[in-house]
């Protein structure tokens, strides 16, 4: 490791950083994401290692620019990482009891209301958003 | 099936334009079918482009209900990565609602 040089390291850092993010983007698209992303994690911090021990080691102009972005990335990914987790709230309704009723526009800006599908059976279900 | 979510008429619109859903989609953009239902969430960290990272959101969840208004079967996320898989929703809705 000696002979490594500090932008070499760098280099090492922010690829390890890159494959990190490509493997996990991958998992979203199909819909295969760990719930414990301990390995990601590690694999982030490992290249953020790499990447700041070469900056330490020298790794001159371009090697900074890289590691900056090498950097960023890695800590992106394991700041959310800890925010994955949604914060534990009863639902105001159990099985077994009545659905709430409420008054919602649809995608057409009309009105719409939940007990115009009395009589038929319907899967409600609450999403983040369209992105 | 009925979505509800916090975007806007506009967007709601133009997903279901894209994705050509043919189900009943919902605006909820003031949140307040979330509170009523207790699945919003104040602060959550959202990936929406030209909107603010952190905003108020819903916990992802899905509720059936039967023929008489009464749920049977509640599905809800405790990780906003982690999505429900069509195979896990129908097989809570078969064991549900059987025919």
């Amino acid at each position: 490791m000696d002979e490594v040089s500090g932008f070499s390291l760098v280099i090492y850092g922010t690829a390890v950083v890159l494959a990190g993010w490509t493997s996990w983007w991958a998992k979203i698209k199909a819909l295969t994401i760990p719930s414990k992303p301990i390995a990601y994690q590690s694999l982030m911090a490992a290249g953020i290692v790499l990447i700041v021990w070469g900056m330490i080691r020298g790794a001159g102009p371009l090697g900074g620019m890289i590691g900056f972005v090498g950097l960023v990335a890695g800590g992106m990914y394991l700041w959310t990482s800890t925010m994955r987790e949604l914060p534990k709230q009863t639902l105001a309704v159990r099985v077994g009891e009545p659905v709430l009723d409420f008054d919602a526009s649809d995608s057409d800006g009309a009105a719409f209301s939940i007990s115009s599908l009395s009589g038929k059976p319907f899967l409600l279900k609450f999403y983040r958003g369209h992105w | 099936m009925v979505t509800i979510s916090p975007d806007t008429v506009a967007e709601v619109a133009a997903m279901k334009s894209k994705l050509g859903f043919g189900m009943r989609m919902l605006s909820d953009e003031s949140l307040e079918v979330g509170a009523l239902y207790n699945v919003k969430v104040d602060k959550a960290m959202a990936g929406a482009p030209g909107r603010k990272i952190f905003r108020p959101l819903v916990i992802p969840t899905a509720i059936l209900v039967d023929a008489e208004g009464i749920v049977r079967w509640i599905d809800q996320a405790d990780n906003y990565q982690i999505r429900s898989d069509a195979d896990r929703v129908l097989a809570g809705i078969k064991q549900a609602l059987p025919v």
